[in-house]
């Protein structure tokens, strides 16, 4: 029989904020510890391969040359070419095709492959959750939405949010303790966990919507409409050879001399239609970057607007920065972390609320528990998996994670195995320390991870010290 | 460093005027209150003095947040009572009709609110906004807003078949404008 629903609106709002939250609550969990991770993609990626030769400044012509010699064997060359420029964040040189990626020695020769499978491994589970693209990204977009329906019924749902603005009451009742946690991240958190769904949930629906406004308001051309947003191709008639890239990059500087380049694109490459695309911060301004087109030879042809164009436009292009937190350095990195952390405890928390009004223990508390502290166990393997031994991130994360919820589940003892995951969250960081160490031994970059590291295997070792209420669990034959 | 300090003085003195407002009984509380949320919003302009508007209003709001959770850390009572043990059971199985109701509020708020928000947000950008580019960023910006608030309302009314119909009318009527 269907149990009536209050009339009251805040327990009604309760309910509906419970609702959504466990329908969503282990995804949420694992898009906002990625989310938050990611937040230091660039430096990941550094981390991940710390052999690699930086430098900040470079020649133009000599980086257009090798550009060009590089390119010239046609094996390598796809429609789209990229040079991704070093940046004071990301201080190396990449060229990439659609299928390849090379980083640039110091002396302009091109170096080894990119390896960053690990920090992709991080990225596909943000962006897909690992499950099959075309449809994933939607969900994903979906959880956004969700995560807009869950701060609008949690503020419904929270009657003394005044009264309760700064209580934090630790220790004692779970219930209490989990909830005051929730609460008071959830709810002076929440102009940035609001601005997180409305921005993430655009990720994965940007090409649904516009396929449908295309139908609806251009006649189906939806070319027309991302033309209109991301600007047009023009249409050239060039002889055959390479790309004066060191041209545009002058030209450039002549014509927005405050500008930093980041990106060059090459579209329609190896054929007359070729042309140069450079995408250049401004400092301020969260749109990606401003966008100036050349011609093969680096002749200027157009400005893409996306810096002082129509209002919508600048949005749009605003959107990825905000999102991801890639702006205004070491900073905003740190608050991004820190206010990401927070919404990934605040979703952990909020099933751990549901979980201790339930006021009897089963098998999806051991569930839970495998799922918040398997995760730090499972990235922290694949990393040490992919980074120090080049195996398989994805199914080094997988593995252990399905082995840590198995192992919980036959435990039946949710706080026993939460501070077995946190041992072993412990015991895998300081495993990955001393093996990045004697596997990357030498570079700037491991000095500081292995100090991290190690900060990280203590934080896991405190927290399986502490433990919880020492009580003894009740046990009802089932 | 001085309009960096400037702003960041700001948001912190604010969040103590509205903790100290929050934690003080009598007539002054509301005077701290009020002189907080005032200088939260000097301070929020400051921020966009120092770093322009689009990086300044991310500070703003992310240092007040993050001031906010420290003085709640200075408030922290640590319980050492009130723990109660939990039984362990095994889970009930719910039955058919419970299912099915989820099931179905399930597709209520994934599939029938996010196709309603979607064509809500196409017709109301349609009628309020000129030129391609700024409607399409209205419909990115609105969508997930109105597909948030549809869940909500989805999942929070008290019979599941009023929200159908009401959803369902809101995605029609949207349909209509679009195609008058």
């Amino acid at each position: 029989m269907q149990t009536p629903k209050p009339k009251n609106w805040f327990v009604r709002s309760l309910g509906a904020h419970s609702w959504l939250g466990l329908v969503v609550g282990a995804a949420m969990y694992w898009i906002c510890l990625s989310g938050t991770l990611l937040v230091f993609h660039e430096d990941l990626g550094r981390w991940e391969q710390p052999e690699v030769d930086e430098f900040r400044e470079y020649d133009e012509a000599a980086l257009s040359s090798t550009f060009n010699t590089w390119f010239d064997d046609p094996a390598r060359v796809t429609p789209h070419l990229w040079i991704i420029l070093p940046t004071d964040t990301l201080p190396r040189i990449r060229f990439a095709s659609e299928t390849d990626s090379w980083l640039l020695n110091a002396d302009g020769t091109v170096g080894p492959n990119e390896r960053n499978a690990w920090t992709e491994m991080l990225m596909d589970l943000h962006l897909y959750l690992h499950l099959p693209k075309t449809w994933a990204m939607v969900l994903v977009s979906a959880l956004g939405a969700m995560l807009v329906a869950l701060i609008i019924s949690g503020f419904f749902a929270h009657p003394k949010i005044i009264r309760d603005a700064f209580k934090l009451r630790l220790g004692g009742n779970r219930q209490l303790e989990q909830t005051d946690i929730h609460n008071r991240l959830s709810v002076w958190g929440a102009p940035f966990h609001l601005m997180i769904a409305v921005t993430g949930a655009y990720f994965g629906l940007a090409l649904v919507i516009m396929g449908l406004y295309a139908q609806v308001f251009s006649d189906g051309d939806s070319q027309a409409i991302v033309a209109d947003v991301f600007g047009g191709e023009p249409q050239l008639e060039q002889q055959e050879g390479g790309v004066a890239i060191d041209a545009a990059l002058r030209r450039l500087k002549q014509l927005a001399p405050d500008v930093t380049p980041v990106l060059v694109t090459v579209h329609d490459a190896g054929t007359p239609n070729r042309f140069i695309e450079i995408y250049a911060t401004i400092e301020g301004r969260l749109i990606y970057s401003e966008n100036y087109v050349f011609d093969a030879q680096g002749e200027y042809l157009e400005k893409r607007g996306f810096s002082d164009g129509e209002p919508g436009k600048q949005m749009i292009y605003s959107i990825y920065r905000l999102h991801f937190g890639r702006f205004g350095g070491l900073g905003i990195k740190l608050l991004y972390g820190l206010l990401g952390l927070a919404i990934t405890i605040v979703s952990a928390t909020g099933i751990n609320i549901w979980l201790a009004k339930r006021r009897a223990r089963s098998w999806l508390d051991d569930l839970w528990v495998a799922v918040v502290w398997g995760a730090p166990v499972a990235i922290l393997l694949s990393a040490l998996a992919a980074v120090c031994f080049g195996w398989s991130p994805r199914l080094w994360f997988w593995v252990p994670y399905i082995v840590a919820t198995v192992f919980a589940l036959w435990l039946r003892d949710d706080r026993s195995a939460r501070q077995w995951l946190q041992r072993g969250a412990s015991v895998a960081a300081l495993i990955l320390t001393v093996a990045y160490s004697v596997t990357h031994p030498s570079s700037a970059v491991s000095t500081a991870v292995a100090g991290s590291t190690m900060v990280l295997g203590v934080m896991f070792a405190a927290l399986s010290a502490t433990g919880g209420p020492k009580t003894t669990v009740l046990t009802v034959p089932v | 460093m001085f309009w960096v300090l400037l702003p960041l003085l700001g948001s912190a003195a604010s969040c103590f005027l509205i903790f100290a407002g929050w934690r003080t009984d009598g007539p002054g509380s509301r005077w701290f209150s009020v002189l907080g949320w005032a200088l939260a919003v000097v301070s929020g302009y400051l921020w966009s003095i120092a770093f322009g508007w689009e990086y300044g209003s991310v500070y703003a709001f992310g240092i007040a947040s993050i001031t906010a959770w420290l003085l709640a850390l200075t408030n922290v009572r640590v319980r050492t009572t009130g723990h109660k043990d939990q039984a362990r059971t095994a889970p009930t199985i719910p039955a058919i009709s419970v299912v099915t109701q989820h099931v179905l509020l399930f597709v209520l708020v994934f599939l029938l609110s996010g196709a309603s928000s979607i064509v809500l947000s196409l017709s109301v950008s349609r009628w309020t906004v000129v030129g391609d580019v700024n409607r399409l960023a209205l419909v990115f910006l609105l969508f997930p807003a109105v597909w948030g608030v549809l869940a909500y309302w989805a999942t929070v009314e008290t019979r599941l078949i009023r929200a159908v119909v009401g959803i369902t009318a809101l995605g029609v009527t949207g349909f209509g404008l679009l195609v008058v």
